[in-house]
């Protein structure tokens, strides 16, 4: 806070939950940040693609019928593992990869944005010639990506990215000169430049130095755009 | 009562989009980086609590995060700040923005956000100190930091202590 105005994010915290003190004093007489109220409290429109995101989390997830009556079965093959496993345990570890974590798989989603509508691509959905596209990706311990474009060989981004949390890329438009695109999402632990044999879509092992997933976006012609 | 997602975007998105315009100008990317903010907010497990300043508190560090890491693209492809068309309450913050801009890709991260909270969003030191997670005595040095990369007439008095 600050003699002359509030900072704003306390301008913030009371747009959101008004309380009587200082701020509220200040800003009875201070057009400005009266303004900033204003135009804080006017919600924009709320994306009807996120409805979905309201799904409840839950914790105890139902389990299906069959590994009801699965479980007995299950726990006898659990208990068989677990001893095999011990008597494993006994013996010489194998040695592992210095970088391999036994995290999941990394995962990228695409979602496209025409207007204020935004949706997940298909594969296969033809990609509108207004619509801009942007990359979720969940690198799953990897920490460093690339986006390219295959066909030209440019690195449209390269950052480094926290290993546990999703990203996103920036959107994107095409110039509308191509009728296919071909954008390749690439992740690595350390950016080293991968191997030239090395190709897209190997899949994962723990020998793999990077995970790749190539999209290939048909891009409408002018004709085929629905109207908005 | 857990607030739902209409909830949780009627009250929080403007804040945040606001944030992002006074950091990225006036354009779409401000709304693409409001919106990643609150996506992730959503994932966040304290998002339905309804905690304002808390909830706040999050939003302002993960959208300066966000900006900043847009503002370093931009200094790398040489793409100029669209200016804001909003009218600021805090006179300098336009003039801090273009600077943050100018300077964005000789400072590090931690220095671009403590100059963003501080210089653009108005927090004060200690403020910016909590919502960093970091000591007021790092927020001090982080910010002397950008103005060693930024010395001209007005930086010092900038400084909301």
């Amino acid at each position: 806070m600050t003699a002359i105005h509030p900072s704003f994010f306390e301008l913030d915290v009371f747009a959101v939950a008004p309380v009587e003190g200082e701020v509220s004093r200040h800003v009875r007489e201070c057009q400005q940040c009266s303004a900033h109220l204003a135009a804080v409290r006017m919600p924009a429109p709320f994306p009807a693609a996120w409805a979905h995101l309201d799904a409840p989390v839950s914790t105890t997830p139902k389990l299906p019928r069959w590994l009801l009556f699965g479980v007995p079965v299950a726990a006898v093959l659990v208990l068989s593992v677990a001893i095999g496993g011990i008597v494993k345990f006994m013996g010489p570890k194998p040695v592992e990869p210095d970088q391999w974590t036994s995290k999941g798989l990394p995962a990228a989603s695409l979602w496209l944005k025409r207007g204020e509508t935004v949706t997940a691509w298909k594969k296969g959905e033809l990609l509108p010639r207004d619509a801009s596209v942007r990359w979720e990706i969940a690198p799953a311990g990897f920490t460093h990506l690339r986006v390219i474009d295959p066909q030209s060989n440019e690195v449209l981004l390269e950052k480094t990215v926290p290993g546990d949390a999703p990203v996103f890329t920036p959107a994107w438009t095409f110039d509308g000169k191509r009728s296919t695109e071909r954008i390749r999402v690439v992740l690595t632990r350390n950016g080293d430049p991968l191997p030239e044999d090395w190709k897209c879509n190997e899949g994962l092992s723990p020998a793999a130095p990077a995970w790749c997933s190539e999209y290939v976006l048909e891009v409408a012609a002018d004709d085929q755009v629905e109207p908005r | 009562m857990p607030l739902d997602v209409r909830q949780a975007w009627q009250r929080y998105h403007s804040p945040v989009r606001e944030k992002c315009r006074r950091v990225l100008g006036d354009g779409d990317e401000a709304n693409d980086v409001a919106q990643e903010t609150f996506i992730r907010f959503w994932k966040w497990e304290g998002a339905r609590t309804g905690d304002a300043r808390a909830a706040l508190s999050w939003l302002y560090r993960t959208a300066t995060h966000l900006a900043v890491d847009r503002l370093r693209q931009r200094a790398m492809h040489g793409r100029a700040v669209p200016m804001a068309t909003e009218t600021s309450n805090l006179e300098s913050a336009a003039a801090s923005r273009q600077l943050l801009s100018r300077i964005s890709a000789q400072a590090s991260e931690e220095e671009l956000q403590a100059a963003v909270l501080n210089r653009i969003d108005g927090l004060t030191q200690p403020e910016v100190a909590r919502l960093m997670n970091i000591s007021e005595r790092t927020v001090r040095r982080l910010l002397e930091r950008f103005d060693g990369l930024a010395p001209g007439p007005g930086s010092e008095e900038e400084v909301r202590a």
